[in-house]
């Protein structure tokens, strides 16, 4: 017996009223029929009610405690001037990242930064001064806050060699001490390959409103090294069969890749949380999402972004880019370069670019995804006979558009969990701003609802979704639905902004891979 | 031990010489929850003794830690 959709909106009243709820919406589900009401939660509720509270300052003393540990290491003591990369190890191997790719990975992210132009400048999770130690001289002025003593301290003995003394302020507080900063007093905020271990998407909204209280308009917040979960999945496959035998069978495959997900310890996050700022922070007039510059091939370059956030008013000057699909218009590299130098300067967009970082891992989920449950892992390996692969990597896209004068923008703001992204390509002579705004293309319906994972936070999370179930069953009589609650950060929307109802009842499927 | 595996699913035994982190099994956010318990029980003082992770990598290594840098005896 199929509820009536009166039934159904009976049950989204009642969930409203719970004030663990912010806002909520019931549907029933054309693909199999379940109902599931998709809550937004009330993030203070879950904060001082549930004891979402107590679980942040855990998390937060222990990540303090993992950064103190990487400073009594061998690697920290002997470390080079600028160049304390103790701690940074691969999630693949467990063993130290390589220099030269550590050392590309510094040098992208100063350049990046430096485009903006900073002279005073805010860095959140300064760390052993990676960036710090390279930024802090072209600056007027220069705060770096740690929360990790051990770090600080190795940090101020490398400032004191540098005379760097009369530029440089060091604070040892969390993220939360930006509060104590006036109003517009620094053109610039780096909060880089820090976020993720920010206890929740609740102390990163508080964060970044102090870093966009603080500066000043025409300014910029730099939220650099962010762990994309769009491409979470991909990733953690990535990882687990790099792990695997050859005999692994597939059904474990999954059940490995359903645990990683599931017991990631960092916050790694979508890029339409990012997105969709200006409407919840009215200083930020733009935001750009970048995939990472740079040759190596690391988690790095593949599965994570910088984010370039513009303080100021609105509204913002855009550049209108036209946009083509690449696979559909056929274009390889050579036929972009053909056609931009056909265009003489005139602005191109292109979408859904096939990344060339990620085509394996993309292209191994998918099998993962499809195989027979009995399947063995070294079955998922026999090589795909590719005819022609539109794939390109997006730092060749780059110096090559360069070489023949056009400055191309690389976007992920599209979330695709493939990693495919988009570009813009501007004349050079016509793009002097350091961050060229373009319109870019929004995301599918799907990648609107979560905004980041919750890592830490699942028993409170299960205590509201069970104290939401026992309300509805308690307040609804003869309540004959059964149902389940999807607990999401956001419901997406058409373009006129209003919910997008459809996209809720006919294109959430949960993958295998994701808990509801 | 036993409970931070439990934590994470993680069923299958656990030798003495069996990997914890450098197989991935647990994370560096789990190392602390060791590390912590080491001090504690034992007091290592890491900062004073250095810190890797292979240290703690498996009950085995924990022991022959123990035995070198514990002051104080269980």
């Amino acid at each position: 017996m199929h509820p009536r959709s009166d039934e159904l909106s009976r049950l989204t009243t009642e969930l409203c009223k719970h004030p663990g709820v912010s806002d909520a919406l019931v549907c029933r589900q054309s693909v199999d029929a379940r109902i599931i009401a998709f809550v937004i939660p009330s993030r203070s509720y879950i904060r001082d009610v549930l004891g979402g509270m107590e679980l942040e300052n855990r998390q937060l003393q222990r990540w303090r405690r993992v950064f103190d540990l990487t400073q009594f290491s061998r690697a920290a003591e002997t470390a080079a001037v600028g160049f304390n990369i103790a701690g940074w190890k691969s999630s693949y191997s467990r063993q130290p990242i390589p220099d030269e790719e550590m050392r590309e990975w510094i040098e992208t992210t100063v350049d990046r930064i430096s485009t903006l132009r900073p002279k005073e400048m805010l860095e959140v999770g300064c760390g052993t001064g990676l960036l710090l130690l390279r930024l802090a001289p072209r600056c007027r002025r220069y705060v770096g806050i740690d929360s990790s003593p051990a770090v600080l301290t190795s940090l101020r003995a490398q400032l004191d060699d540098e005379g760097h003394a009369g530029r440089v302020t060091l604070i040892e507080d969390s993220a939360k001490s930006c509060s104590a900063f006036p109003e517009d007093s620094f053109d610039s905020v780096v909060v880089n390959s820090v976020v993720q271990y920010f206890p929740s998407i609740s102390y990163l909204d508080d964060v970044l409103a102090n870093c966009a209280r603080i500066v000043r308009p025409g300014g910029h917040l730099f939220i650099g090294d962010v762990r994309s979960l769009p491409l979470l999945p991909i990733q953690a496959s990535s990882i687990e069969a790099f792990k695997a035998e050859p005999t692994t069978l597939v059904e474990e495959l999954r059940r490995r890749v359903q645990a990683c997900i599931r017991q990631e310890p960092e916050l790694v996050l979508s890029p339409s949380y990012f997105s969709s700022l200006p409407q919840r922070v009215a200083k930020v007039s733009h935001v750009e999402i970048y995939p990472k510059r740079g040759y190596s091939d690391n988690e790095m370059t593949r599965f994570r972004y910088d984010v370039v956030i513009s303080i100021g008013s609105r509204p913002v000057q855009l550049t209108e880019v036209p946009f083509f699909d690449q696979k559909q218009s056929g274009y390889t590299l050579n036929a972009i370069l053909q056609e931009l130098s056909n265009r003489r300067g005139r602005a191109l967009g292109l979408s859904n670019i096939c990344n060339a970082r990620l085509e394996k891992e993309a292209d191994l989920f998918e099998k993962l995804s499809s195989a027979d449950a009995w399947q063995t892992f070294d079955a998922l390996c026999e090589p795909r006979t590719r005819s022609d692969s539109f794939a390109i990597h997006p730092e060749e896209l780059v110096r090559v558009a360069a070489e023949i004068g056009y400055q191309a923008a690389i976007s992920w703001s599209t979330c695709a969990t493939d990693g495919s992204y988009d570009a813009a390509f501007v004349g050079q002579q016509s793009s002097n701003v350091p961050v060229p705004k373009i319109t870019w293309r929004l995301p599918s319906s799907r990648n609107h609802i979560k905004w980041g994972n919750t890592p830490g936070q699942a028993s409170v999370r299960q205590k509201l979704t069970e104290q939401l179930l026992s309300y509805c069953q308690d307040n609804i009589p003869n309540h004959p639905v059964s149902f389940a609650i999807g607990l999401v950060d956001a419901f997406p929307r058409g373009p006129d902004g209003s919910v997008d109802r459809e996209a809720l009842l006919t294109k959430m499927r949960t993958p295998w891979y994701e808990d509801l | 031990m036993a409970q931070l595996l439990a934590q994470k699913g993680d069923e299958r035994p656990l030798t003495d010489a069996d990997s914890l982190f450098l197989s991935g099994r647990l994370q560096s956010i789990d190392a602390v929850e060791i590390v912590i318990f080491v001090e504690d029980r034992w007091g290592v003082d890491f900062s004073q003794v250095g810190f890797d992770e292979s240290m703690i990598d498996s009950i085995g290594a924990i022991e022959a830690l123990v035995e070198r840098e514990g002051k104080v005896k269980k």
